[in-house]
């Protein structure tokens, strides 16, 4: 990349909000031996962000987002900028009275959980998030827990960049200062839904007003073992269709322990059952007590059993923080997550396409999870492939397979990436992809954002 | 039987001579390239040929049925009316559409208080009510896939069979569900469950161009799993769009689970300061346990529950200033009622003031009109009786915060008795009905207030309009937003393009993509066309 | 001396303000809202429902009424159709009232009389019932001589030779057709068992009128309204019991507040006399049927309950409720002329009433208005059904 580039990026944010070189991709990827074109640029505030993006288009240059922690090896051999919101970590308010937090693109759940501690707050917790930063997790779909009860959209209002230098501004912002409405619906069709789940083709957020939820009177951990999953997802149907819970999750064994951590893994998968469904309910405490034996009684009505409390204890202590793809990587080196969305009722062919197709190449047994969304209305589905760095050709084999199987049947495979990304658009009808360019056209018509990052020819 | 007397002429005859009558000319442009006449002729020869010539018509005993609605705006009648059958029939109109130049207005089920089904400029008044079937209900996942004839009424009854419930808004249980879903959907379970786009799962929608189009799972030919993806989530475009970026043909919404039992709690506040109950309805709100909230003024809920207009009058003054409306669910009888009371003592905690009116005593009094509050919130009739005070009424619907909206509510409630010439036909303090729904735990809330007027008396008419203008924009003032995107209402007013981004800078960018966006799939101007394409400018000042 | 029903009289520009205020809130092409227990049966107004455009429903029809007021729109074949096209069952203004107080069947029955007098209406598929009432006095065109056959060997007096307690009206279609006279006799039977002085006027009955008003004849229908009082209150009767409900609908409405008899249904008679034990139904008649309320019976006249205690008397029999009952009754498809000038939707609107009576598995829908046994037992054949139409004292007659 020409020098200039970097010396003026460096006018814009700073000389230590640049980085080129292998530490563009530092700690992304490891880039040992690698060279690339992409600079890294970590503006601090949106202002500094649409600096940098007009920079970009006086000089035609392709700009990228870091949306993963890990980012794709394809990106090393990509030319422009990388923007890393890691400095836009700023907290601006966290109102607990209208229950929405104001955040910058950096902010991570690590460093708004102390804020949303004084405030007497907490925000639903993603249960396998690709990068850290809240707002990211949020516009990209990650499933969250206490998706039950609690719609989709954690995310109100976004700034995002476009690649003109223009920003974005989302729902009632757009027509109402901040401190008031602050909702989500654009002043007329919405367009800013475009923006989820999109690789950032059409902007790059830099900006976010989060839901945040009161912290109750009392909370209640339960965990309950089942020895069939069809009697562990009936239960935790009834429970999500009777709004008895604020968290929900059902998992084999070998996910929670492997969840649980390295030290506590193996003691955990000896002793737990087959299946096992955890649960938070909290609110005033007689009304708590009153959910809970109405929970235990549902369960026991199925086969359910209530797990000792250390056992709970050691579950319950998963909750309240947000879940990493890469927390599952301890048991075999890396994970490779199966996921998609189905009904209840098939929730066992969901994960037996993970099971199964990490068996047949001879992988760990998979790790199994799934969590209720919409009252129980459609489930989350995961099954984590486990393996070595020897076993990563294996682990792709079964993954592509696993997902072929659940693509067949129809299940709702959200916000794909890459070679997923192909998979699950090439049955897209030619119509949604035009749309989906069309507005690219109009936000983008150079297409120097994110190139080919959700489609190739987008 | 010989006839006795003879035939004379009607007293209706003569007395229209007698009249000063203006005939309205019905002329809706001049020098346009649209809707041109033998353009028009041609349009309506292709429509009989695709639709059947029974389900098209150019007559104007037809069209006038298209002309009106709630709303103030003078009669427009389409040129051509026809019902397509299915999706493909309707981006066969859009096709000829196209081909002639002659524009389309869509109507869903033609409740609109806004104008929003009356074709501006004539043209083909798309009528879809033929495509009205349930095409899918899963009581177990809770989905219902339904075509733009279907009205909450319809949906609603089977929902409620399948132990469901759909979130129906505050209006006529006969309006559609689609067309709502594309303007507002203001409803009270907004608070716990939310409303509008938050109900939309997928959608098959036609653009004007005649493309079909698919979003949300359907896209890619998954199961309508609660999610919009995979990928750009593009299934509300249609929302606020009043047509004007196409046709939604399905749509898949989420249904609710209906609890088993349920438990009332009416709190009554009489004084005139909303202080308290602004707190009562952020604690009600946050504690997300009632699955119905709401709050009304007299003024509001006081039509509801009589039976004509003398009645209504006499009402307000003895029904209690403020009410809020909370339902709870349980599972069991026990579990509604503790919700119940857990709320009772909140409220009780907040003010002293507060006082319950007793579920059993007002369910009595329902019951013997044949009513229960369940059934009143979820199939509304009653509504429309708004209306029967002089026959229409706008809708002023502002969103924010609710700490906000009682400071907004106040100003509103001033602006709206101080006119130029004050005199006795200026709105009273107290005439405006009001309610305040708050949506999502109450982080924001929706105050809506309702002006009524006599359509058909121009002196009452000038009066409300101003003063709802008046109310709104004060409101707007002290930062409340209009509660429904107005965007397509107002682009191409005059100079709208230059003064919105100046006053809104937010905005900007959103208008600027939209009109390209408009543009790339509408390319000859078609659908709804309000704001040419070369000016930018409404041909005719519409401001619904 | 002219009668004071020919003085004041309504017109269109009277209800101004009913077509002018109408919401658009479309309660009118539905049951009431509260009141369905299957999504299927919500709609209630058949011409909107078969042709769909907005002018088949009230609202629709409502601006017409103001765009001719308005003189934006001159009266058309479409105009005629959409006006014509209404059974006036009223199901419209029944949901409409208690919420807007406005008049929408009134203002569409104004609209025909208006169409009349301007010489646009009714239809020509309606010049054959009124020729026949112009030179036959009935609607069918049928000799008057043989009006009063239907009753011979019933022992009913000549009530325009003698006295009677009660005169028994049977109607045009009672009297004439073969395969609603059985039904007549069996409610004549029914009122003589109850021990009421019955008579009838036979040849020298006439047509109600009740067609011509609801083609908006007025003129017409009053020269028959007033030759009728005159040899009404020549029989001495204090009541007038008409078999038929468009009969019962003119005679309380129209003729009611001019005549000195007071008009009553034969169902209102007949329940009264079971109330007193005048009757009693001792014979089993098994079988599940499902009363259909005719419109001028039910909404026009209020009259719910007795046909129903009727049914109920009779020991055996199981009476279930269709879906769309009482006030939200669907028109069997003959009302207002409709089913007349258009046969085919009438018989249309017929098969749907005949699918509700299959979904709550009925054997027979029952009923007691002549139109609606004849364009109902044209829907059920023409839709193949096994369900049967039975006049209500047809079934009472088996069980006494």
């Amino acid at each position: 990349m020409d020098a200039t580039v970097t010396r003026e990026l460096s006018d814009i944010v700073g000389a230590e909000g640049v980085r080129s070189g292998a530490a563009a991709l530092e700690p992304y990827l490891d880039a040992r031996g690698l060279s690339t074109e992409l600079v890294r640029v970590l503006p601090r505030d949106t202002d500094q962000a649409l600096e940098v993006m007009e920079f970009a288009a006086s000089r035609k240059l392709e700009v990228f987002s870091v949306r993963t922690r890990y980012l794709p090896k394809g990106l090393v051999k990509r030319r422009g900028l990388l923007i890393d919101p890691a400095r836009m970590d700023y907290i601006k308010n966290v109102d607990g009275r209208n229950m929405m937090a104001y955040i910058g693109a950096g902010v991570t759940f690590e460093k708004l959980q102390p804020h949303l501690d004084k405030a007497g707050m907490k925000v639903l917790m993603p249960a396998c998030a690709e990068s850290p930063y809240v707002v990211r997790s949020y516009i990209d779909r990650d499933i969250l827990l206490g998706s039950t009860a609690n719609r989709a959209y954690q995310l109100s209002i976004f700034h995002a960049l476009l690649a003109d230098g223009r920003l974005w501004v989302s729902g009632s912002q757009q027509m109402a200062e901040e401190g008031h409405a602050d909702f989500r619906e654009d002043q007329g069709p919405q367009i800013s839904p475009f923006f989820g789940a999109s690789e950032d083709i059409y902007g790059i957020p830099v900006y976010g007003v989060i839901y945040v939820y009161p912290v109750r009177e009392e909370r209640r951990v339960l965990a309950f073992g089942f020895n069939e999953l069809e009697r562990a997802v009936g239960f935790a149907y009834k429970v999500c269709r009777e709004d008895h819970c604020f968290e929900i999750a059902g998992a084999d064994a070998r996910f929670w322990s492997v969840m649980a951590g390295p030290d506590k893994a193996e003691g955990l998968y000896s002793a737990l059952p087959p299946w096992t469904v955890l649960l938070s309910i909290e609110h005033h405490r007689e009304l708590v007590e009153m959910q809970a034996d109405l929970v235990a009684r549902d369960a026991s009505d199925l086969g359910g059993k209530s797990l000792s409390d250390d056992l709970t204890s050691a579950l319950g202590s998963l909750l309240g923080r947000p879940w990493y793809r890469w927390d599952r990587d301890h048991l075999r080196g890396a994970t490779l997550p199966v996921d998609c969305y189905t009904f209840s009722e098939q929730v066992p062919e969901a994960l037996s396409a993970g099971t199964q197709a990490a068996e047949a190449e001879g992988l760990a047994p998979a790790g199994n999870l799934f969590i209720p969304v919409y009252f129980g209305g459609a489930f989350y589905c995961e099954s984590d492939l486990y393996h070595a760095a020897e076993e990563s050709e294996k682990a792709r084999e079964a993954w592509r397979v696993a997902y072929r199987s659940i693509l067949e049947r129809d299940f709702l495979v959200d916000r794909p990436r890459g070679e997923l990304a192909s998979m699950v658009f090439s049955r897209a009808k030619p119509s949604f992809l035009e749309m989906i360019k069309r507005v690219k056209r109009i936000l983008d018509p150079d297409g120097r954002l994110n190139p080919g990052q959700l489609l190739e020819e987008v | 039987m010989q006839r006795s007397g003879t035939a004379r002429r009607s007293r209706y005859r003569e007395d229209f001579a007698r009249r000063r009558v203006i005939r309205r000319p019905l002329v809706h442009e001049y020098q346009s390239d649209h809707n041109l006449p033998d353009k028009l002729e041609e349009a309506r020869q292709l429509l009989q040929e695709a639709l059947g010539s029974e389900w098209v018509s150019d007559d104007p005993a037809i069209a006038c049925g298209y002309a009106r609605d709630q709303s103030y705006i003078p009669g427009t009648y389409p040129h051509i009316v026809c019902l397509p059958a299915s999706t493909e029939e309707v981006a066969e109109v859009y096709r000829i559409a196209n081909r002639c130049k002659v524009d389309v207005m869509p109507f869903g089920t033609g409740i609109s208080t806004v104008g929003a089904t009356i074709p501006m400029f004539g043209g083909i008044e798309c009528d879809l009510r033929r495509m009205d079937r349930i095409l899918d209900i899963d009581e177990r996942n809770m989905y219902a896939r339904i075509q733009p004839g279907v009205n909450y009424c319809e949906l609603q009854v089977e929902a409620q069979r399948r132990g469901l419930r759909v979130a129906n808004p505050s209006t006529s249980a006969t309006a559609g569900v689609i067309s709502n879903l594309a303007c507002c959907n203001i409803n009270s379970l907004a608070c716990k469950f939310g409303f509008g786009m938050d109900n939309v799962i997928d959608v098959l929608m036609v653009l004007p161009t005649g493309e079909i189009v698919e979003a949300g799972p359907r896209s890619c030919g998954m199961l309508p799993a609660h999610l919009p993806g995979p990928g750009p989530d593009m299934t509300n475009l249609f929302r606020y769009a009043t047509g004007t970026m196409g046709i939604v043909t399905e749509l898949t919404l989420r249904l609710y689970p209906e609890p088993e039992h349920h438990a009332y709690l009416y709190p009554i506040y009489e004084e005139s300061d909303m202080g308290p109950v602004i707190e009562a309805l952020y604690a009600i709100a946050r504690d997300n346990l009632a699955i119905e909230l709401l709050q009304t003024q007299n003024t509001f809920f006081g039509p509801f529950i009589v039976n004509d207009n003398r009645q209504a009058e006499s009402v307000v003054p003895v029904m209690p200033r403020n009410i809020i409306l909370s339902v709870f669910g349980g599972a069991s009888e026990e579990e509604a009622s503790l919700k119940a009371e857990l709320t009772r003592r909140l409220i009780s905690g907040i003010s002293d003031r507060f006082d319950f009116l007793e579920p059993d005593t007002l369910h009595a009094m329902m019951e013997e009109a044949g009513l229960h509050p369940l059934v009143i919130l979820k199939y509304m009739r009653e509504t429309v009786r708004v209306q029967r005070v002089k026959g229409s009424f706008l809708i002023g619907a502002l969103m924010d915060r609710l700490d906000n909206l009682a400071l907004v509510e106040e100003a509103m409630r001033i602006a709206t008795t101080r006119q130029a010439g004050t005199n006795d036909d200026v709105i009273k303090p107290d005439e405006p009905g009001l309610y305040f729904q708050p949506y999502h735990m109450g982080r924001v809330a929706y105050l809506e207030f309702d002006l009524y007027a006599n359509q058909s008396d121009p002196d009452d008419l000038i009066n409300m309009l101003f003063t709802y203008f008046r109310a709104v924009l004060t409101g707007m003032r002290e930062g409340a937003i209009f509660a429904a995107g107005i965007v397509p209402m107002v682009k191409g007013l005059p100079m709208s393009d230059m003064m919105f981004p100046v006053a809104y800078p937010g905005l900007s960018v959103y208008m600027d993509t939209l009109t390209e966006l408009k543009k790339a799939i509408d390319p000859n101007n078609i659908s709804n066309r309000r704001w040419d394409y070369h000016t930018g400018t409404m041909p005719k000042v519409m401001l619904f | 001396m002219k009668r004071k029903m020919t003085a004041l009289r309504e017109v269109l520009s009277d209800f101004r303000s009913d077509f002018s205020l109408c919401g658009k809130c479309k309660l009118c092409q539905a049951v009431h809202v509260q009141e369905v227990d299957y999504g299927r049966f919500w709609r209630n107004c058949p011409s909107g429902t078969r042709f769909r455009f907005e002018a088949y429903y009230a609202s629709g029809k409502l601006e017409m009424a103001r765009a001719l007021d308005l003189q934006e729109i001159e009266p058309t074949p479409a105009m005629r159709h959409a006006l014509y096209a209404c059974m006036l069952c009223g199901s419209c203004q029944e949901q409409c009232y208690p919420v807007k107080q406005i008049f929408p069947m009134r203002v569409f029955e104004l609209l025909r009389e208006q169409a009349v007098r301007d010489g646009w209406g009714p239809l020509e598929e309606h010049d054959q019932a009124v020729t026949n009432l112009e030179e036959a006095d009935n609607i069918l065109g049928k000799p008057q001589a043989e009006r009063g056959a239907w009753a011979e060997g019933l022992g009913l007096k000549d009530a325009s030779q003698e006295k009677v307690g009660a005169l028994l009206f049977a109607g045009c279609h009672y009297s004439f057709k073969p395969e609603l006279q059985e039904a007549a006799r069996s409610a004549a039977r029914v009122l003589k068992a109850a021990g009421l002085d019955l008579g009838i006027l036979g040849s020298e009955e006439l047509c109600c009128g009740a067609p011509l008003l609801e083609l908006g004849d007025r003129d017409f229908f009053e020269t028959f309204g007033l030759e009728n009082i005159k040899r009404f209150e020549a029989t001495g009767a204090e009541t007038l019991i008409s078999l038929c409900p468009h009969c019962s609908w003119v005679f309380a409405e129209e003729y009611g507040p001019e005549m000195a008899l007071r008009p009553r249904h034969a169902v209102q008679v007949v329940a009264e006399a079971l109330k007193k034990k005048q009757l009693q139904p001792g014979k089993e008649v098994k079988m599940k049927v499902a009363w259909h309320d005719p419109c001028r019976l039910g909404r026009r006249l209020g009259v719910y309950d007795q046909p129903r205690r009727i049914l109920s008397s009779i020991p055996g029999l199981e009476l279930v409720e269709l879906p769309r009952n009482r006030h939200n009754s669907l028109c069997c498809g003959n009302g207002g002329m409709a089913g007349y000038a258009f046969p085919d939707f009438g018989e249309w609107t017929a098969k749907e009433r005949v699918y509700e009576a299959e979904f709550v598995e009925a054997d027979a829908i029952v009923t007691s208005c002549p139109w609606c046994e004849e364009m109902l037992r044209k829907g059920a054949e023409a839709k193949g059904s096994r369900v049967e139409v039975e006049n209500v004292f047809s079934l009472l007659e088996r069980s006494l």
